[in-house]
């Protein structure tokens, strides 16, 4: 079953007089509970998909349906309900508050929906049990960003939305970030959606998007996904 | 290095509202020091060469009857360099009008020489009048025209030979009862020592100016002049004591303290400021530093380049506040004290100290500016170019206290701990909101107190309907009023008298006041003060002058006799300053009761007192009231210019800290709206950084509005009314009102912009 459907999708930017169309015509599905790689170079559109699915921008033509629910034309102040209820967001650059501690960021988003987690559980589940009074400037860089994914999963979100979870990670840190992210959705049964130029990542995921030119290349299914542990870097 | 001038420029003009704040910040600063500065050093440059071209005098001794060899006698006194005798003498203009005159006559014109704007030169043994040049201006006359002159029942007619300023009359009231010149009123004339005895046959020399040599000791000379005149001798007053000159050399000392008070606060701004913004600006320029080092740049042209940024908003503003402060704030303060003092010339005039005021406060924000890129521009360009490290934090005072900071929401934490992280910051704001409720409160406290301290004064410490002056009162005189009035007045005698204390000789007021209710004195913390059946009170400034202790002996001159009294009390007395006697303790001490002032209440038969020949003076209390009033005027002018600076600066300060508050949390801002923030959220949030140090500012603000009131107040202070700060709750109110109003007006502008943040800026790196 489809969690998020892309119909034809189109977004163009202006861009002096004209419009670049960075989007053209993209059409797919993302399964519910499953992990979703969407990858594509720079220029590809990947950022644009990232920004439509996020609730993030608005498209030019065509429809999104979420749970088969049309957020195409939304108003802004739905369009914030379908961020703060439905998307979990892990951030390239974790994006953490620097005066708040771990337990704190987390806490930030518990008030924004009703059925969020409970942060101290969630701290101990990405292994942070022992880092809740400290603050992002004393983590190290896989510390960040498993507090983000933390805190992204905290408001217990039907889809997880990663831009580049382990782009700014070394590759052990990266590979451990990664393997975390995808147990800590399955665990709590997920949809995951990421953004990546990074191939070997693809492995892992149960859906591929390639994007390329602002248009869907090809779409793999993976029935034997690779665990994060057997992928070459 | 014309390419990073150019670059400057465009730096400046994309970040232009916090450099426009650290412009306007220098810029008023430098508009009211060197306002206010023009005030006092033009009013002081007049002064000096008003004293040296008329030769003002040292001394005036005042006595009866001075002949020739005692003037000798004085003049051979160890530093003195030249005296003049003069014979002083009122007289009527108008009697139906109570036009007074008071008439000198010098024996030559060496000392106070009368200055001429009219007509021909002063000489002192022609015939005819030099006449105040105000009074003049007022009555329509110019030289060439007569007037007459009245004394007791004769008349004599005088042709107007000139028209001039005295130099002893500065600040001339013409009588006790009167606190600003009067000049249709009150005036003066210099007329030959004949033309006064056509007046008067029995006048004499009652008045000896003198010049000091350098290093003089005045008191000592004092001393020595009272010892020649005996009897004869009344008072010596020195040009420190001497009211009709003091007032006016007081007042440039009080608009001087007044230049540095007001401008302080906006340097300090100034300098906080562009500590912040360039710190900021560096710090976010951080990647382009390295660019400019690895393409070759020095590190001395980077960080001259950094320092010009402060030195071209620095002198850019103290140089057009230095510009337009000669034909603004100068004027328009020197015009209101024309109608306190009659100077010949009243030009504002800037001291080389501005200039240096310009040079340091460049100096100081170049070096500032400089400051603020040196770190960095040390680092290797590898390290400026690599991403900022994450911003660290730590916890805050307040986190030992669980029970409060744990009640407290994230988002307070989060504002606590920033304010904390961002002390400089943080203190700006406060300074910011402080420094607009000073202001506050300084502008309407000030009237308020004046309001108030005359209230009290004509409302409740004198009750009178009429204030009557008497000459040589009868006690037949005195006996026939009372009747007249049913015993419904009270009497008093006032005058000046030279007191002296164990190390101090010095003129002051005098009252010995009979029992009655139409005079009641209190203290400025609204106590009756008992006047004492046995001894003296004396006001808080009379003690100060004489050095005078409670339970010391002061000797009073009276009538030529020297009158030994303990000093009961002293006591802090909003008006008038001097000293006070009962008529009991006057009596006790062995002396005669001999009243010159009648207190009346509104009284049937009170017109057929006023007929009377003894009474020689009126004045209602309402129009004393009236005059008490017109000191505001002088105030004025600076209380507008202190509400426009507040409103201006806490708008300027907390928009500029609201804004770079804002585009620093941008990024976490954006990341809250892509979790899921409301805009409102965001709102609340950007409100919420700037409540704690507009409550803060606004608190400390409360403090040191009184206490800067409570220093301001005694600036407009006179000689006869000590103003003690008075501030109603209402204007407490209304400033708190301006003051949090602005904060709150500039709050919603900033937290408006969260409806335009760009989500997308959250996913981008950290540059």
């Amino acid at each position: 079953m489809a969690a998020l459907s892309f119909s034809h999708v189109v977004k163009e930017y202006k861009v002096g007089k004209g419009k670049v169309r960075a989007l053209d015509d993209a059409t797919f599905d993302i399964d519910a509970g499953k992990v979703t790689v969407i990858l594509g170079p720079s220029g590809s559109g990947k950022s644009t998909t990232l920004n439509l699915i996020g609730g993030m921008d608005r498209l030019s033509s065509g429809t999104i349906t979420v749970n088969g629910k049309d957020i195409s034309n939304i108003s802004e102040k739905a369009l914030t309900d379908y961020r703060r209820r439905k998307i979990g967001f892990v951030f390239q650059f974790y994006n953490l508050i620097p005066s708040l501690n771990a337990i704190e960021n987390i806490s930030i988003v518990e008030k924004m929906t009703d059925d969020a987690l409970n942060p101290a559980q969630m701290l101990k589940d990405v292994g942070l049990e022992n880092r809740a009074k400290h603050f992002p400037s004393e983590l190290s860089g896989g510390e960040l960003q498993r507090l983000s994914i933390a805190r992204a999963l905290c408001k217990n979100p039907d889809i997880l939305l990663c831009d580049e979870p382990t782009g700014a990670l070394d590759s052990a840190t990266g590979r451990t970030v990664l393997e975390l992210l995808v147990d800590m959705a399955r665990n709590y049964n997920k949809t995951v959606v990421i953004v990546t130029h990074n191939a070997s990542i693809a492995l892992c995921a149960d859906k591929v998007i390639h994007l390329k030119d602002g248009k869907i290349e090809r779409i793999e299914m993976n029935d034997n996904p690779l665990r994060v542990g057997e992928v070459n870097w | 290095m014309r390419k990073l001038i150019k670059k400057m420029f465009r730096d400046l003009w994309q970040l232009k509202s916090q450099f426009v704040s650290i412009f306007l910040m220098c810029m008023l600063g430098m508009l009211i020091y060197s306002g206010i500065e023009g005030v006092w050093n033009g009013m002081q440059i007049q002064k000096d060469n008003y004293f040296s071209e008329t030769n003002v005098a040292d001394i005036w001794v005042n006595a009866l009857k001075i002949n020739t060899d005692e003037a000798d006698d004085i003049k051979e006194i160890d530093g003195i360099a030249t005296i003049q005798l003069s014979a002083v003498m009122d007289a009527y203009l108008d009697k139906e009008t109570e036009e007074n005159i008071r008439l000198i006559a010098n024996d030559t014109n060496e000392i106070s020489i009368p200055m001429i704007q009219e007509g021909s030169d002063y000489n002192c043994k022609s015939s005819g009048i030099w006449l105040d040049y105000d009074y003049a201006n007022a009555k329509n006359l110019k030289a060439g025209d007569r007037i007459k002159i009245f004394y007791d029942d004769i008349e004599t007619e005088l042709t107007v030979q000139g028209l001039v300023y005295g130099v002893d009359f500065i600040s001339y009231t013409g009588t006790t009862t009167a606190m600003i010149p009067n000049h249709e009123r009150y005036t003066y004339g210099f007329v030959s020592f004949d033309t006064l005895k056509k007046l008067n046959d029995n006048v004499e020399y009652n008045q000896l100016k003198i010049k000091l040599a350098d290093e003089a000791d005045s008191s000592a000379i004092k001393g020595k002049i009272k010892t020649i005149l005996r009897q004869k001798y009344f008072s010596c007053i020195t040009r420190e004591e001497n009211t009709n000159i003091s007032s006016y050399v007081n007042k440039i000392g009080q608009i001087r303290k007044m230049s540095i008070m007001f401008s302080v606060i906006f340097f300090l701004l100034s300098l906080l400021t562009i500590r912040t913004t360039m710190k900021r600006v560096v710090q976010k320029q951080r990647t382009q530093i390295g660019i400019m080092k690895a393409l070759g740049f020095y590190s001395i042209q980077i960080k001259v380049h950094y320092a010009l940024y402060g030195l071209v908003v620095s002198i850019t503003g103290t140089i057009i506040g230095y510009l337009i402060a000669p034909y603004t704030i100068t004027p328009a303060l020197l015009d209101l004290q024309k109608d306190f003092y009659s100077l010949p010339n009243w030009n504002g005039e800037n001291s080389i100290f501005s200039i240096y005021l310009i040079v340091l406060m460049v100096l100081i924000c170049s070096a500032t500016a400089w400051l603020s890129s040196s770190k960095i521009v040390r680092e290797m360009p590898a390290d400026s170019l690599r991403n900022e490290v994450l911003e660290s934090s730590k916890k805050t005072f307040f986190e030992k206290i669980p029970a409060f900071w744990d009640s407290l929401s994230f988002e307070w934490r989060w504002v606590i701990r920033d304010a904390g992280k961002k002390k400089i910051r943080t203190i700006i704001g406060i300074i910011g909101v402080l420094g607009s409720m000073v202001l506050l409160m300084s502008s309407f406290g000030v009237q308020d107190t004046v309001t108030e301290i005359n209230n009290r004064i004509y409302g409740r410490e004198y009750s009178y309907y009429e204030k009557l002056k008497l000459n040589n009162a009868s006690d037949e005189t005195i006996s026939s009023i009372n009747e007249k009035l049913s015993d419904d007045c009270q009497w008093i005698y006032e005058g000046m008298v030279e007191s002296q204390s164990s190390e101090k000789i010095v003129t002051e007021n005098f009252f010995v006041i009979d029992r009655g209710y139409y005079w009641t004195l209190f203290d400025t913390k609204n106590k009756i003060i008992d006047l004492p059946t046995d001894g003296i009170v004396v006001s808080k400034k009379v003690a100060t002058d004489l050095s005078v202790a409670e339970n010391s002996y002061i000797s009073i001159l009276y009538n030529g006799d020297n009158i030994c009294m303990k000093v009961d009390q002293i006591v802090d007395i909003n008006s008038p300053q001097g000293i006070f006697v009962s008529k009991e303790s006057w009596i006790n001490a062995g002396n005669t009761f001999c009243p010159n002032t009648l207190l009346a209440g509104d009284n049937l038969n009170l017109e057929d007192v006023k007929e009377m020949d003894a009474i020689t003076e009126t004045v209602s209390l309402e129009s004393q009231y009236d005059d008490a009033g017109s000191i505001m005027l002088s105030v004025k002018g600076v209380i507008l210019m202190l509400l426009a600076a507040a409103v201006l600066l806490s708008v300027v300060i907390l928009y500029n800290l609201g804004l770079l508050n804002y585009t620093e949390k941008y990024r976490e801002y954006a990341t809250l709206r892509v979790l899921g923030a409301y805009n409102k959220e965001i709102k609340d949030l950007i409100f919420k950084n700037s409540i704690l140090t507009i409550v803060i500012g606004w608190l400390i603000g409360t403090v040191a509005g009184w206490m800067f009131l409570t220093v301001y107040v005694r600036t407009v202070s006179t000689s006869s009314i000590v103003y003690s700060p008075y501030l109603k709750i209402s204007s407490y109110v209304l400033s708190t009102i301006i003051a949090l109003g602005c904060s709150f007006v500039v709050n919603v502008i900033v937290s408006k912009k969260a409806v335009h943040i760009d989500m997308v800026e959250s996913l981008k790196s950290v540059e």
